[in-house]
């Protein structure tokens, strides 16, 4: 039976990957500088509430994680904006689809080093389980593909630079900072604790936080969760997979 | 004001980049620009032409030679300078988030003009450059044409009376071209002064008084276009179909360039004639038009770069 | 040296406000992200130091004023670096009567336009945090701190914008200065909370001390008339080393 879309073809990602990331590792201070927020933020818990730092140095990772998609967004709109550089790509044998999961792979390999620090300080100062360990994987993995591909499809809606980084530090502030990623879900109000389980980042925070110290989520959140987090983390990227496709050609 | 408007005597620039070995964008240019004149600068990519214009338009620091305008030395009185002066870059673009009218407006207010001066500047930079269809879009929204046209209303504006004009009509149709060079025509009749680079060998030739062609850094040849035309030894070109297998012939009578089958040969008219009859008694097929400039300038730089 | 002699049309100065409060202007009422962000960042953090830290709420707000002020730096250097490299503005301005320190004060004006909505709003809600009485020398205090770092952070910002060659160099550069200079500051807590040595190192740096002159004038800090006074000479005189400093850095033409 012949299905109504072509499956996704990447051809060519693996490569372009290597390549993106090459592009990246040269800006090194960029690469340096990405954990500059997060540090901020572990630096007001160390001096203001120290008892908390574990759950914020698990959110920081997680928000480090997340905001991957934020250098996506940059990145794929300044190849786009500034140097039309896409048209090149998108008009040879890579398919939009790799050239979206090839920006995506690229910064995480090349952000992958400053992450690697803060799970080095988290062994240190969190008292890891096998579980939180495979979940800390899980999560951070689904929370970069979730917010990678909202980086990749927002890049393709900007026509200017400066306006990319308002709305940018809007959004990705909004998602990892104003919700329970670097403090305990618990300090989050109660009636609106659903909302922040079903926001990706916050949703992997919980699941942290809960294998941390289980029962700070009840059975039905870890549900709501990881349910939320595994769904929007795939919509999210078949949403990428197609808006690249649709995009390769502008109308 | 002094008759010159500008006199560069000796100027030089060495870039000292992050990597690699120091670049010698200038090795000793001296030129003159008296006012009310329109001179061009032609030169190959690299050659030196925005580097001594940026120099010259207090944007850049020589590494050593003096460059005056209006009698004041560009290193050592850039303020004196500066209200003088206006420059389009090159490859510059308007304010994306203000209109083409917004755009002229803020400038001219930014350099001191009142508003009502600014408003009558502005409506009529605005004509001139034929943006007013698009006067009051976002500049975001225009074509790459339109944004230079708005990047050379804002600068004709300002009524300055030196003016440094980078590849002004890059991107412009050839009808706009035509309305640029018309502006900056009526520009100098109102006594502004213009310096301009530009690879458009046709614009050159309409529009500058002089010109300075520049290769690695120094100047090759200066004078007006129909004396650099003379240069290459003729003001007429024969193209002799066929004419490879009597290269030396044709070649005696000037400089003789082979473009796949084809043999043009630049001659004096003196000699018309006489390479006429041979190509006429060889049973060629010769057609007679004047040198371009085009030409002049690919002999020219050509003849440089095989002496280096 | 010649005399200058200037034809009568030819203005010898520049004007500052009416060409950059219009480019200020229209570019957040055309991007009304633009406002945005600036108001929502300091509330989320300020939402997150509340759940963690409540008792020190007010103070929070002051620090979100400084550090909002403090940030307009990041926001020049982003629009400076911006219309040199991708725009060749600077070019226009720089070929003109404007000069440095006009243009530095032009991009400032244009982002404190940005900026300001944000700390309107963050000014009412301390008046409301604070919860006792303050009298109109505290606010006084507080503007004249806010001036002088919004002056000192503009001048950082065009300063280090002059060095940069690339549009990607723009975010992280601005990033890493402006916050790691804001988090060497105690804007968010007071002095006493950080440990010795830093407590030491913070007090190399003005934001240190309107923050502190700022914490005072509300009542939220112990502070005499005496140590006050000493506090703004101090953040006064770091300043205008600083901006002197970031002025002569400043590279108006180039190399």
């Amino acid at each position: 039976m012949a299905l109504p879309f072509a499956l996704p073809n990447f051809r060519g990602a693996a490569s372009f990957s290597a390549t993106e990331a090459r592009v990246q590792l040269h800006e090194g201070i960029a690469v340096f500088t990405s954990m500059i927020t997060q540090f901020v933020v572990l630096i007001f818990v160390w001096v203001l509430a120290r008892s908390i730092l574990p759950v914020a140095i698990l959110g920081a990772i997680i928000f480090s994680m997340f905001t991957l998609g934020q250098r996506v967004l940059n990145e794929a709109a300044y190849v786009r904006v500034d140097h039309k550089l896409n048209e090149l790509y998108l008009a040879s044998p890579l398919t939009p689809e790799s050239y979206f999961l090839g920006i995506a792979v690229g910064v995480l390999l090349a952000y992958l080093g400053p992450i690697l620090i803060l799970v080095a300080i988290a062994v240190l100062w969190v008292a890891f389980t096998p579980l939180l360990a495979v979940e800390l994987v899980a999560t951070s993995l689904a929370v970069w593909l979730f917010s990678s591909s909202m980086g990749y499809v927002l890049s393709t809606l900007f026509r200017d630079m400066r306006a990319i980084w308002s709305y940018a530090s809007i959004l990705y502030n909004l998602f990892g900072v104003l919700p329970p990623v670097f403090y305990p879900v618990g300090l989050f109000p109660t009636a609106l604790r659903p909302i922040a389980l079903v926001m990706p980042p916050s949703a992997a925070a919980g699941l942290l936080q809960d294998a941390l110290r289980p029962g700070v989520l009840s059975s039905s959140d870890v549900v709501l969760a990881a349910v939320a987090l595994a769904v929007e983390s795939l919509v999210m990227f078949g949403v990428a997979l197609l808006w690249a496709r649709r995009t390769a050609q502008e109308r | 004001m002094p008759p010159e408007a500008l006199n560069a005597v000796d100027v030089r620039k060495t870039y000292r980049l992050r990597r690699g070995p120091p670049v010698e964008a200038l090795s000793g240019v001296s030129m003159t620009v008296r006012a009310g004149e329109r001179v061009a600068l032609l030169g190959r990519n690299g050659a030196g032409k925005t580097t001594f214009l940026r120099i010259a338009a207090t944007l850049l620091r020589p590494t050593s030679g003096s460059v005056e305008v209006f009698g004041h030395e560009v290193s050592r009185e850039p303020d004196a300078v500066r209200p003088m002066i206006a420059v389009v870059p090159q490859e510059g673009k308007p304010f994306f988030h203000l209109t083409p009218r917004e755009q002229v407006y803020t400038y001219l207010r930014a350099r001191g003009l009142d508003r009502a001066t600014a408003h009558a500047r502005t409506s009529e930079a605005i004509g001139e450059m034929e943006l007013d269809e698009v006067a009051d879009r976002l500049s975001i929204t225009l074509s790459g044409g339109q944004r230079q046209r708005t990047m050379v209303a804002t600068v004709i504006a300002t009524g300055a009376p030196l003016l440094f004009l980078d590849e002004p009509t890059i991107g412009m149709d050839p009808f706009a071209r035509r309305g640029v060079w018309e502006s900056l025509r009526a520009l100098t009749r109102r006594g502004s002064t213009i310096l301009l680079t530009t690879h458009y060998l046709d614009e050159a030739e309409a529009l500058s008084d002089r010109l300075y062609i520049v290769e690695r850094g120094r100047v090759l040849i200066a004078g007006t276009a129909e004396t650099l035309k003379q240069q290459v030894g003729g003001t007429l070109r024969v193209s002799i179909s066929d004419g490879a297998t009597m290269g030396e012939t044709f070649a005696s009578f000037g400089s003789a360039v082979l473009d796949g089958t084809t043999l043009h040969v630049i001659v004096d008219p003196k000699r018309l004639l006489e390479i006429l009859n041979v190509a006429v008694k060889a049973q060629r097929t010769a057609t007679v038009g004047p040198v371009t400039l085009e030409e002049a300038f690919l002999r020219t730089v050509g003849r440089s770069i095989d002496e280096d | 040296m010649a005399t200058v002699s200037y034809p009568a049309s030819v203005p010898r100065e520049g004007h500052v406000f009416p060409a950059f409060a219009l480019i200020g202007w229209r570019w957040i009422s055309r991007n009304p992200a633009s406002t945005v962000a600036p108001i929502l960042l300091p509330f989320i953090f300020l939402y997150f130091l509340f759940l963690i830290s409540p008792g020190l709420f007010p103070l929070e707000v002051i620090g979100a004023m400084l550090f909002t002020t403090q940030n307009i730096g990041s926001w020049v250097l982003g629009d400076s670096a911006t219309w040199r490299i991708e725009c060749a503005l600077q070019d226009l301005f720089v070929a003109s009567p404007m000069g440095k320190v006009r243009y530095l004060f032009g991009i400032a004006v244009s982002n404190l336009i940005a900026a300001a909505p944000a700390l309107v709003v963050l000014a009412v809600v301390l008046s409301f945090a604070v919860g006792h009485p303050v009298p109109w020398t505290s606010w006084a205090i507080l503007f004249g701190a806010l001036v002088v770092v919004w002056v000192l952070f503009s001048a950082i910002g065009v300063a280090m914008s002059s060095r940069l060659t690339s549009q990607r160099e723009i975010w992280p550069v601005g990033n890493l200065t402006f916050t790691v200079l804001g988090m060497l500051s105690p804007l968010y807590y007071p002095l006493s909370y950080l440990p010795p040595l830093w407590q030491q190192a913070a007090l190399f740096f003005p934001t240190t001390y309107a923050a502190i002159l700022a914490q005072g004038a509300f009542g939220l800090a112990p502070a005499s008339t005496g140590s006050m006074t000493i506090d703004a000479v101090l953040l006064l005189v770091l300043a205008v080393l600083g901006t002197a400093v970031a002025l002569s850095l400043y590279r108006w033409r180039g190399a």
